[in-house]
């Protein structure tokens, strides 16, 4: 089997190695221009999916699925603004629950109609999906559920808290659960596209979501170290970077490829005359 | 002559599905008074790169049997 590494995959992993280094040698994870790293990243997530979004159009369903995700990365990217400007502006930190937290649970639907439509356009045959990978798959999403209910859900619910934080508690671990219906439903589009370029987008959104998932799974375990500032406990932040990273990777690698195939095709009409 | 009409504008439809609009229109005029050998070629080329050959070759086979009825 060829394996082709993809420049703009060099790239992306570039990034992260340098900010797992600045992690790792940083003795504190609570200073302006590290925390700032999540908010940059979402903003460029946001940027690249409007600028990817605006190649393929609304009128087509891959044009709207695309623009539903990126509508997701923006409520994410708002919702890091809104933490990062009142963390830093009201004594004593970032409180929750806050606007920031509403912006975080509003991308779910987003990302959920997004993918949707993806899921519906690529007319899925399960009985022609490899059984092995669905077993696979399945079992990885029945384990995610468990760990999300039993350390998110469980824990959500506090009867000495005000009822917002409780329905914010809550909502977050509903999110999970959507994100892990939502990872199952990328993995099988993924699956669809197999050896096509279009593959390569909802691959990155499943394993950014897998991330995503992973970290708030463990976030919900060793929270207290991560605030602490604690390591390792502070790396939790990398995968929540990552899982802006990856959409940033498969959108621009979808939009380089639609781009150039609109320059090859104006091309032949031009040498057509 | 009707049947090359439908081929191209199914190709056209299919092209929007996955390439969306703009690289659509750009197709259209392409595709415009070529054969139909020249338009499945065309399609296959970039549908096999973007969405793979199992998928490519469904689509593009639901295209030239829908057009040809």
């Amino acid at each position: 089997m060829k394996i082709v590494i993809r420049p703009n995959f060099i790239i992306l992993m570039a990034v992260f190695l340098v900010l797992l280094a600045i992690y790792v040698i940083s003795p504190s994870i609570r200073i302006p221009q590290i925390q700032a790293f999540s908010l940059i990243f979402s903003i460029v997530a946001s940027l690249v999916g409007i600028y990817t979004s605006r190649i393929y159009g609304f009128k087509s369903t891959i044009g709207r699925s695309f623009i539903l995700i990126t509508g997701g990365l923006i409520c994410w990217s708002v919702a890091e603004i809104i933490w990062y400007v009142s963390d830093k502006l009201i004594e004593g930190g970032a409180t929750s629950p806050s606007m920031a937290d509403i912006f975080f649970l509003l991308a779910y639907p987003f990302f959920g109609a997004g993918i949707y439509y993806g899921f519906t356009m690529a007319k899925i045959k399960l009985k022609q999906v490899n059984q092995s990978l669905l077993v696979i798959v399945l079992t990885a999403s029945l384990i995610l559920t468990y760990l999300v209910v039993y350390f998110i859900l469980f824990k959500a619910y506090d009867s000495t808290a005000e009822p917002i934080a409780n329905i914010v508690n809550i909502g977050y671990g509903l999110g999970d659960l959507v994100m892990i219906i939502l990872s199952l439903m990328t993995i099988l589009v993924a699956r669809e596209y197999k050896g096509g370029k279009l593959a390569s987008f909802w691959k990155a959104i499943a394993l950014g979501f897998l991330l995503v998932l992973i970290a708030d799974i463990v976030y919900a375990i060793y929270g207290q170290q991560f605030l602490d500032d604690m390591k390792p406990y502070t790396y939790i932040d990398l995968l929540w970077i990552a899982g802006y990273l990856l959409p940033v990777y498969g959108m621009l690698e979808n939009y380089l490829h639609v781009s150039g195939v609109q320059k090859k095709i104006k091309l032949k009409l031009q040498q057509r005359g | 002559m009707e049947q090359i009409s439908k081929l191209q504008t199914a190709a056209v439809n299919l092209i929007s599905k996955y390439f969306g609009q703009s690289t659509a229109e750009i197709y259209t005029h392409f595709f415009s008074g070529e054969p139909d050998d020249v338009i499945i070629t065309s399609l296959n080329e970039i549908m096999v790169d973007y969405v793979g050959e199992n998928k490519a070759k469904s689509e593009i086979d639901k295209i030239v049997k829908e057009s040809s009825l």
